[in-house]
């Protein structure tokens, strides 16, 4: 893994006396799609969210290509250089939503990576094509339904061309009919070679698009590999047990 | 009655009444710029919880919202020049009543409108700083650029309202001997003996102005809209 571009290694994570993260690490090359799966109370948003410094992890470092921060003890210029490497797409898309869609994938081209307007606003409106909203440049939040507001979310990750994104269970917050949009065009991002971290419950999107997969549970990775390997061979009885559930819970609903 | 009030005098009256307007919107204009500086100050010290001062803000807006208006006119306008002379020796009491007027009321409204400021911020949803976090912001671009102006958006209707509160209370600035509006209408009544008529003629200008400065508010709010 010498040319790893995104390492993570031995996060340590408690709210209080309950310990959330006991010593999570993980390896990206470039291009690279993990999936992150697990129980719910895993620990796998939470591991995260430590990532990009929107908690504050007890312990562990981030190796993005050859710097690396701490985790647990940075200073803000280390945080905010970060977070302007990474790109992070959270549940409920939170969009400024004092803002049109073009604005909100602008903000932090201008206001974080100090772009020059004219070309802000040209970034933008690609990355809005790319994510299938060239009609809603100038749409407010409040007037995009989820999936929508999710795509200008990625939109808003990608446009600053971030070494890796981090996606907080981008679909979890949809209703059944708008996951399909979001997800098709994060598989595009995947095809075009993107570094991504996604923490989610499509199991088809982790099959299909992953490239490697990753169960936690209890705040450890329990087991990790090739898709198919998790799919088909998983090796843990817990693995299997979760992957078992999912699929019973597939077949009532 | 004819003695008292005539018709005819009654409007004659109220271009004189008027004159004084621009002072009566001075008082507003000044009060609300000392409210609005204080008071957003006052409402980050609240929202952030700073110790010692949090405390000064919440007994300042209790005493605020706690003590009559025309009495804290009073008590600046008295209080005001002994505090600054114990403290550094300048006399103020000379100046205008003008100024301490305009000093009573900005302390009044920032006592209101901190707590309005207050509840305008943290009605902005954590998930909006994640966001500003997320993306590489600064603490101050993320207030200034998405908490702030959502978070005026939500204070505005309530703005509104205290600010053609403070027009109308105003007119207690007559009781230091201020030549506004209503210190126009309790002169020119008592000079001509005459004073239902002049108070309401200056009742008619209140109104006036009053639902004028509601409609521009409304008109503002429905401008504002984020898409909705």
């Amino acid at each position: 893994m010498a040319d790893a571009q995104v390492i993570v290694s031995g996060v340590k994570k408690s709210f209080e006396d309950n310990l959330v993260l006991r010593d999570v690490s993980l390896s990206l090359q470039s291009g690279d799609v993990v999936a992150i799966l697990g129980p719910s109370g895993s620990g796998k948003s939470t591991f995260l969210r430590c990532l990009d410094y929107l908690e504050r992890a007890d312990a562990g470092t981030l190796q993005l290509g050859n710097d690396v921060y701490d985790l647990h003890d940075a200073s803000n210029k280390q945080i905010l250089e970060v977070r302007r490497r990474t790109g992070f797409v959270f549940q409920n898309y939170n969009l400024f939503i004092n803002k049109t869609a073009l604005k909100n994938v602008m903000e932090p081209l201008v206001c974080a990576h100090r772009v020059p307007k004219e070309d802000a606003e040209r970034i933008a409106k690609e990355a809005l094509d790319k994510v299938g909203l060239s009609d809603r440049y100038d749409y407010y939040p409040s007037q995009l339904s989820g999936g929508q507001q999710q795509r200008v979310s990625i939109a808003r990750a990608i446009a600053v061309k971030p070494e890796v994104i981090f996606f907080d269970e981008p679909t979890s917050a949809l209703d059944p009919e708008l996951i399909g949009e979001v997800l098709s065009v994060m598989k595009n991002l995947a095809n075009q070679g993107i570094t991504m971290i996604v923490v989610t419950h499509e199991m088809r999107f982790a099959r299909n698009v992953a490239t490697h997969v990753v169960f936690m549970e209890g705040g450890v990775i329990v087991e990790e590999g090739s898709p198919e390997q998790i799919f088909e061979h998983p090796q843990q009885s817990r693995t299997r047990q979760f992957l078992q559930q999912i699929a019973d819970d597939a077949a009532i609903g | 009655m004819g003695d008292y009030f005539t018709w005819n005098g009654f409007i004659h009256f109220i271009p004189k009444i008027a004159a004084q307007l621009p002072m009566t919107l001075l008082i507003v204009g000044g009060s609300l710029a000392i409210g609005v500086l204080l008071g957003l100050l006052l409402a980050f010290v609240r929202v952030f919880s700073i110790p010692v001062a949090k405390q000064i803000a919440i007994v300042f807006t209790s005493f605020v919202r706690g003590t009559p208006e025309i009495v804290q006119v009073f008590i600046v306008y008295y209080g005001l020049p002994l505090l600054v002379q114990s403290i550094t020796g300048v006399d103020i009491d000379a100046l205008s009543a003008l100024y301490f007027v305009i000093v009573a009321f900005g302390i009044n409204t920032a006592g209101y409108l901190a707590e309005l400021f207050r509840g305008a911020l943290e009605s902005v949803p954590r998930g909006q700083y994640e966001a500003g976090e997320a993306a590489g912001l600064t603490r101050g671009a993320i207030f200034r650029r998405i908490v702030i102006p959502q978070a005026a958006k939500f204070a505005l209707p309530g703005f509104g309202v205290n600010v053609v509160y403070l027009f109308q209370s105003t007119s207690m600035a007559a009781a230091v001997g201020v030549m506004d509006m209503m210190g126009k209408a309790a002169n020119l009544g008592s000079a001509t003996g005459r004073l239902l008529q002049s108070y309401a003629a200056a009742a008619v200008l209140f109104i006036i102005i009053s639902i004028v400065l509601q409609w521009a508010f409304t008109l503002l709010d429905k401008r504002v809209t984020f898409g909705r």
